[in-house]
């Protein structure tokens, strides 16, 4: 196709003053134009010779007539960029995803770890509910509080008013279960307060106990050398270290 | 003819590319297909992390849900001793140096060691192995020394779960929930017996991680599937239990006996509501309890019963229509059978003309022995079983003793006659218990029970077998025996000690010796009180054991136990007033 090209261009060609219209006219629209009918039909279309007399001032203009095939043909590069762009938005969207994916890895971990550290908040309060709560604590409570057990059950009959049973006052006395220590124990309570008791006061009537029993294990602990940590250069307050430099 | 030299060199050079190309290829083969797996393999064992996921050991809970026994997650405290050295703290405006001496410190503060002994923990690893990577410093401290120590930051300590148990009620119901060991493993108790209910199956997983030690999304294989343990719902109430408890406790402290043990059992269900041991266990602190003192006693012990025998046998004298509340004997003091058995009375007394109904009140074995004479010993015996005293409970509990009964082609002369009053033959308090319910509950016996049902993770209830029932006795004779047991209390000297104004109540004292382990019978006694109330329509069954009291009068030390109890029955149960009068059986002739 290109040396048949080639061969129509090398011949010379007079063209009207047409110059100015675009060249890639139709080659059928032109001779049209000029009232003259074609004289060669075919793919290849020249300009149709106007009369030579007129062509004063004409210059040879030779130009690429795309084929009907190359017309059809060009769409494909818009196909192409398509294409293209579809990869270039499949791999975008992909890589997006991947980073959503990966965050979203971050934030499940962020998220399973304040589970745990719920979990962990929930199971201590739980056990300091359910130990509180416990028949001993209770009792314990109560007893502080100034009551007690009365143990002669009395029932009123609502429907006439009968009294069933035989009231009987309880004394001060009378009625204490849990005693002061309680003879059920419950080393979870180890060191919780009556609602009577300043917390100070229990505490040191806890270290109280405490002392007292590590008195009774290690009657000779006292003897024993206690400086065998070296004393660090930092003080120490409530167990932690206080830092002196500000 | 002379080579173009480039064409030479290009010649060299592509054949060196070709040759370089080869190898290369072969080397891809050889890693992308020949050892692909095992690459593949090792690239994943590099990034997975195996890990134990911990199943949830099942609670057990009392009858209303109350949480007996709960799973808890605790840390064990690690070192690294080779890397226990100086480290840098960051503070708000420097960095402290921070000695492994001070850290100790730290550390012991939080966790109640002192600083030498974990500084030797260390010292001594390193001893071993001066390459040491690991060591306990305290094994199963709770989350809040735990969150407290991990914000020390001390980069050579580190932690690893540890799933632990824990008992919110401390002691109550302790010796019957029993432990678990460090492992995790059921040790004693219902924890042990029905392991397979609580019990769990810990998971096992792999999953990889990236640099940042950030779980890759969507890596984590299961191998083994965690899997938590059922819910275990006792018949106790435990805040009867805790009374029952207490109320024996001080008993026992007051009069220096060796053991207690105290159960309430529903009469019309055969469950258990209480059953209380003393000395108590706490299974929370399971070391503060001396071994033996570590079970339940009601349950494992087996204690010959003495005179509670005694309604046993009447029950089985009157359904066997041999004799009436109204039979008369004589009772001397002492009497020597003709098979050469001799059996006296607990107090010096004349011969004296009782009836069945005054030998239950009198408490005379001479008159139980003649009267219970009167039913062939295979009879009686057969009666003993179908009163359960030769078989355990419905409850479930490990190492349950089933008494000591010998058959009665095994009795001897004097064996013949002391089984008829609850000597030469051994029982557990349940086993009593459970007897008694037979009798209030129109004769026909429950087994005792201890386990309301097991709810499993995903639901599904599973309620424990219970045996059948067995009518022992007709409920006109199981009626009759209440009304000689209420006569107990009405014609007997107990009354004020153990009557509730405005309620009936039906019981039998019991003063027994127990054997010495050699041949003979020791100088102390098991004293018991065993009951019935309201005796009109009876609802619970009342258990009372204690043993070895030091004191002379050994009668007086149950029966404020057995009040307190009936007592609280009382108004936690909502029990009405009782209707109508005690009969009242001649006691005399």
């Amino acid at each position: 196709m290109s040396s048949l090209n080639a061969s129509r261009i090398s011949r010379p060609q007079v063209r009207p003053q047409m110059g100015s219209k675009p060249a890639a006219r139709s080659a059928t629209s032109a001779p049209q134009r000029a009232g003259i009918a074609p004289t060669i039909q075919g793919n290849l279309a020249l300009k149709a010779r106007t009369s030579l007399n007129k062509a004063t001032a004409w210059r040879p203009s030779i130009q690429v007539v795309a084929t009907r095939a190359q017309r059809k043909a060009r769409p494909k590069v818009f196909y192409a960029i398509i294409t293209v762009g579809v990869i270039f938005g499949i791999i975008i969207s992909n890589l997006l995803l991947s980073v959503a994916v990966a965050s979203g890895a971050y934030e499940i971990s962020a998220m399973q770890q304040s589970n745990k550290e719920l979990g962990r908040s929930y199971q201590t309060m739980n056990q300091d509910l359910d130990r509180l709560s416990s028949p001993q604590n209770l009792a314990a409570n109560a007893e502080a509080l100034g009551m007690v057990n009365n143990s002669t059950p009395v029932y009123l009959r609502l429907s006439d008013g009968a009294v069933l049973g035989t009231p009987e006052p309880a004394s001060a006395t009378s009625g204490l279960i849990a005693g002061a220590e309680g003879a059920v124990p419950n080393s979870l309570l180890t060191g919780v307060t009556l609602v009577t008791q300043k917390e100070s006061e229990a505490k040191a009537a806890a270290a109280k106990k405490a002392a007292a029993e590590a008195a009774k294990i290690a009657p000779g602990a006292d003897s024993a050398p206690a400086a065998a940590v070296p004393a660090g250069p930092v003080a120490l307050t409530n167990g932690l270290p206080g830092v002196a430099t500000r | 003819m002379r080579k173009n030299p480039i064409t030479f060199r290009a010649t060299i050079v592509l054949a060196f590319v070709v040759f370089m190309v080869g190898v290369f290829v072969l080397r891809l083969i050889d890693i992308q297909v020949i050892q692909a797996a095992a690459l593949t393999q090792e690239s994943v064992d590099k990034r997975s992390i195996p890990t134990t996921v911990y199943s949830k050991r099942g609670q057990i809970t009392d009858k209303n849900g109350i949480v007996l026994a709960d799973s808890v997650m605790r840390y064990n405290v690690t070192v690294s001793p080779k890397n226990a050295k100086d480290f840098l703290r960051q503070t708000d405006r420097s960095e402290v140096t921070i000695t492994p001496q001070q850290a100790a410190i730290e550390i012991g503060t939080l966790t109640g060691q002192k600083p030498e002994d974990i500084l030797k923990i260390i010292a001594d690893a390193l001893a071993d192995n001066p390459k040491s990577d690991f060591a306990y410093i305290k094994k199963a401290v709770d989350v809040d020394t735990f969150r407290a120590l991990n914000a020390l930051e001390i980069p050579w300590l580190f932690y690893e779960q540890a799933p632990g148990r824990t008992y919110p009620n401390g002691a109550v119901a302790g010796n019957l929930l029993g432990f678990v060991g460090a492992d995790g493993s059921a040790q004693a108790g219902v924890e042990s017996g029905w392991d397979s209910c609580v019990a769990g199956v810990n998971g096992e997983e792999m999953y990889q991680r990236g640099a940042d030690g950030v779980r890759i999304p969507g890596s984590t294989i299961t191998s083994v599937k965690s899997e938590n343990g059922g819910t275990l719902k006792l018949t106790i109430d435990s805040d009867l239990q805790w009374f029952v408890q207490q109320s024996l406790a001080k008993q026992v402290d007051k009069f220096s006996a060796e053991w207690g043990i105290a159960v309430v059992q529903e009469a019309k269900t055969g469950k258990l509501l209480a059953v209380a041991d003393y000395p108590s266990l706490d299974p929370n602190n399971v070391d503060a309890t001396q071994d033996t003192n570590r079970g339940s006693r009601a349950f494992m012990s087996p204690y010959e019963p003495g005179s509670t025998m005694k309604p046993i046998t009447a029950s089985m004298l009157i359904n066997a229509g041999v004799a009436t509340p109204e039979t008369q004997v004589w009772d001397p003091y002492y009497m020597k059978f003709p098979n050469g058995a001799e059996i006296t009375d607990a107090v010096m007394h004349g011969t004296l003309p009782l009836t069945l109904t005054g030998v239950i009140e009198q408490s005379s074995n001479v008159g139980m022995s003649q009267l219970g004479d009167t039913l062939p010993a295979d009879q009686r015996y057969d009666y003993m079983l179908k009163f359960g005293l030769s078989s355990v409970s419905a409850s479930g509990y490990p190492a349950e003793s089933a008494g000591i009964l010998a058959s009665s082609d095994a009795w001897d002369n004097q064996t013949h006659y002391t089984v008829t009053f609850g000597q030469g033959v051994a029982t557990t308090a349940i086993q009593m218990s459970s007897a008694y319910q037979a009798i209030a509950n129109n004769g026909k016996l429950i087994p005792a029970t201890l386990v309301e049902s097991c709810t499993m993770p995903d639901g599904t209830v599973i309620k424990p077998d219970v045996p059948d029932t067995t009518q022992v006795i007709t409920p006109e004779s199981a009626r009759t025996v209440i009304g000689m047991m209420e006569n107990f209390v009405t014609q007997g000297w107990i009354t004020k000690e153990v009557t509730v104004p405005g309620y009936r109540v039906a019981m039998k004292t019991g003063t027994a010796q127990q054997p010495d382990g050699a041949g003979g019978y020791k100088a102390e006694y098991v004293v018991s009180n065993m009951g019935m109330i309201p005796a009109d329509d009876p609802q619970y069954i009342i258990t009372v054991v204690i043993a070895e009291p030091k004191i002379k009068l050994t009668a007086i030390v149950c029966p404020p136990v057995f009040k307190a109890i009936e007592q609280q029955v009382i108004k936690r149960y909502r029990i009405k007033p009782s209707q109508g009068e005690a009969p009242v059986f001649p006691i005399r002739f």
